[in-house]
Formats: C-alpha cells, sequence, structure tokens
C-alpha cells in the first residue's frame, strides 16, 4: 500500500460535488446534507465497527456524529479533507463511549457487547465462493486479533489498513503527530502478525 | 537514527524501496528483524487488506432518515425556546435575570415568613399576684394583666356567694 490513500485519491468531480453540498449545508440546506451523509455514510460505519466492535453501537454513533457535523458544519473551512474532519467527529465520540463501556464494563452494568465471528454484511465481496469462503474465514480472525489491541493501536490500522488514509491524515484524525501515529502503526503491526502468524505464512 | 519505528513504518509501505538502507538494516538487525522481516511484512498487510471485511449499511435509507428526523426536531424545540422568548438572550443577561428574580422572591418569602411579633398580645397575658384559701375549700385569685389595665379576683369553691361576704 501506498502512503497516497484512498482519501487522496478520489477525483477532482467528487471533490468539486462534495465542496459544492459542504458549502449548501454552510447554508442551511438540509436536502443538501442529506446527500453528503450518503457519500460517507458506509465509509464511517466501516471505520467505526472494528474499532467499537458491535455494528449497533457503530450506527449510533455514526448517526449522533452525523448530527454533530451538521451543528457544526459551519466551522468547517476547509483547511483538512472533509471526510478527516468527519473521521475526527467520530473517532472522538467512539473513544467517549469505549470509555463509557468500559466504566460500566467494570462497574458490572455492561458486559460490552462485541463482535463474536464478525458477522454482518460484507463489501469487496469476491464471485468466487473459494474466495468468499477465505474472506469469511480470515475476516474473523482479523477481527478477533484487532480486538486484542488497545484502543489507540485499533484505531491506527483501521484507518490505514482499511480506510487508507495518509499518515498526515491519520495525524489529523487521531490528533497526534505523525510521527506518534507510525510509532503506533508499528506496534498494531507487530501484535496483529503475532496472532495471524499461521495465517500469512501458509500463503 | 532518528526514530527506527517510523522509518520502517515508511520503508514496509513504501513498494518502490526494495530494502533497508545501511542504517536502517543495522537497526533491523538489532532489534532481531532479520532479512526475511520486510517481505513478511508486507505479505501480512496484503492479507489483511484482501481479508479485511468491509461493512455497509443494511438500510441506509432508515440511516439517514434517523439523522435528518433528529436534526428538524432539534431544530423545532429550539424556534419553541426562541419564539417563548428569553432564548436569543445572552447568558449574561439570562443570568442577571434569574438572580433578580431570586431577590424579589426572597425579599417577599422574608416579609411573610418574619418571626410573628407577640407584643401585640401582651394585653391579654395575665399575671397571678395571690392565691388566697378560705374554708371549706374556696379559694381566691387576684388576677392582673401584664399592664395593669384591668384586675381580676377568681374565685372557685363556692356554691353560693354569701350576702355579707360580697366585696364591691
Amino acid at each position: 500500500m501506498t502512503s497516497g490513500g484512498t482519501g487522496g485519491s478520489r477525483d477532482g468531480e467528487d471533490r468539486e460535488r462534495e465542496g459544492a453540498l459542504i458549502r449548501r449545508c454552510q447554508a442551511g440546506d438540509l436536502s443538501a446534507f442529506d446527500e453528503l451523509v450518503t457519500l460517507h455514510r458506509n465509509r464511517v460505519f466501516a471505520m467505526l465497527v472494528p474499532i467499537v466492535r458491535n455494528e449497533q453501537d457503530a450506527l449510533d454513533i455514526a448517526q449522533e456524529g452525523f448530527v454533530r457535523a451538521w451543528r457544526s458544519i459551519g466551522s468547517f473551512e476547509g483547511g483538512s479533507a472533509f471526510f478527516t474532519w468527519l473521521f475526527r467527529i467520530m473517532r472522538n465520540l467512539a473513544i467517549d463511549f469505549l470509555r463509557r463501556r468500559r466504566r460500566r464494563s467494570e462497574e458490572g452494568w455492561d458486559e460490552g457487547r462485541v463482535l463474536e465471528d464478525g458477522g454482518g454484511s460484507l463489501g469487496r465481496e469476491s464471485d468466487r465462493p473459494d474466495e468468499r469462503a477465505w474472506q469469511g474465514e480470515i475476516g474473523g480472525r482479523i477481527e478477533r486479533a484487532l480486538g486484542t489491541l488497545s484502543v489507540e493501536h485499533r484505531e491506527v490500522l483501521v484507518l490505514r489498513e482499511f480506510e487508507g488514509l495518509t499518515y498526515a491524515e491519520m495525524a489529523d484524525v487521531v490528533g497526534c503527530s505523525p510521527g506518534t501515529v507510525m510509532s503506533r502503526l508499528f506496534h498494531a503491526r507487530r501484535r496483529m502478525q503475532e496472532q495471524l502468524k499461521d495465517l500469512y505464512e501458509k500463503l | 537514527m532518528k526514530n527506527f519505528e517510523e522509518e520502517y513504518v515508511r520503508l514496509v509501505d513504501d513498494e518502490t524501496r526494495d530494502g533497508p538502507d545501511r542504517v536502517l538494516r543495522r537497526e533491523m538487525e538489532d532489534r532481531g528483524l532479520g532479512v526475511g522481516a520486510l517481505h513478511a511484512d508486507r505479505r501480512f498487510l496484503r492479507v489483511l487488506a484482501r481479508g479485511a471485511r468491509r461493512r455497509e449499511i443494511e438500510h441506509p435509507e432508515f440511516f439517514n432518515e434517523g439523522i435528518l428526523d433528529r436534526i428538524r426536531r432539534e431544530d423545532a424545540v429550539g424556534e419553541r425556546a426562541d419564539r417563548r422568548g428569553g432564548a436569543g438572550l445572552p447568558v449574561w443577561l439570562r443570568l442577571a435575570f434569574g438572580g433578580a428574580l431570586c431577590l424579589m422572591v426572597a425579599a417577599a418569602m422574608t416579609l411573610v415568613l418574619r418571626p410573628y411579633d407577640r407584643s401585640s398580645e401582651v394585653g391579654l397575658t395575665t399575671r397571678i399576684l395571690d392565691v388566697r384559701e378560705f374554708r371549706d375549700g374556696v379559694t381566691a385569685t387576684p388576677l392582673a394583666t401584664s399592664g395593669n389595665h384591668y384586675a381580676v379576683v377568681w374565685v372557685s369553691g363556692l356554691d353560693y356567694l354569701p350576702e355579707e361576704r360580697v366585696v364591691q
């Protein structure tokens, strides 16, 4: 994977359309926001699920995040890409949520409903049944391994390997320096590799 | 080396680079990362990208509608508050109004609940001046108001008052 990331590879037409939607939102046009949500909802959801490890919680956080984005879209000046701005809102909500869930869990209120078999709809599904079966098996293993990482390690891994953000974009979302992001990424990858060694060595 | 972890991550991610430079290679060896580590890391990342589940929202139209509905409801609540007045005032002004209101309530409560003045009752209280006993269990008790406006003699134990005992 190169450092470009999928966020940076979107063509100019998309960016122009997104920019026009943002300007309409800033003028109070709710139908433009509807379109903006449609543009980003799956990406936001896909980013949140492996971080909070529960689909329903990810949906709730995503909805809350979009409402907050609407409330503060007037302050978006375009200094960074819109999706990094949006990811930052979502990421902060997810971190708050995980803190609350940990507190509840410590107090015995919540067992922390988390993904077990990694169920849910799959995107980028292969047409080949053997490939789909492989994806199903490896997807479950990856999600279980992700669950053993700390939140800091999990989020950088998700942003980089699943969402394809650049180091600078990740630093913007996470709120620390690119050097710190890369250091976390280094350790997160090593932890994951230790757990999935059998899986990638036999390929 | 400035930061090994940073340099190594850059090397793994930049597939145009075949291998580490001399300094980085030495650092890798010091940390137990052999020659094959770089290729193993890249293979691992390819597996990760290929196997990662990509979820999509199952009912996207409900998802959008939930967001828009909440925004509309919150906006409606805000507008109602604006119409009621006060919501548009600056916080300091609202606090000042609140403080003044509290002071007025406190003043009213002070007036209503002040300690009851018993001075007006003084004329109704009496003092027992003496208790005199006569034969046959007859007693006479002279009473006086504290202001000495009235004096009363309370006689008890008499079935009737003999004529010779009547005191004018």
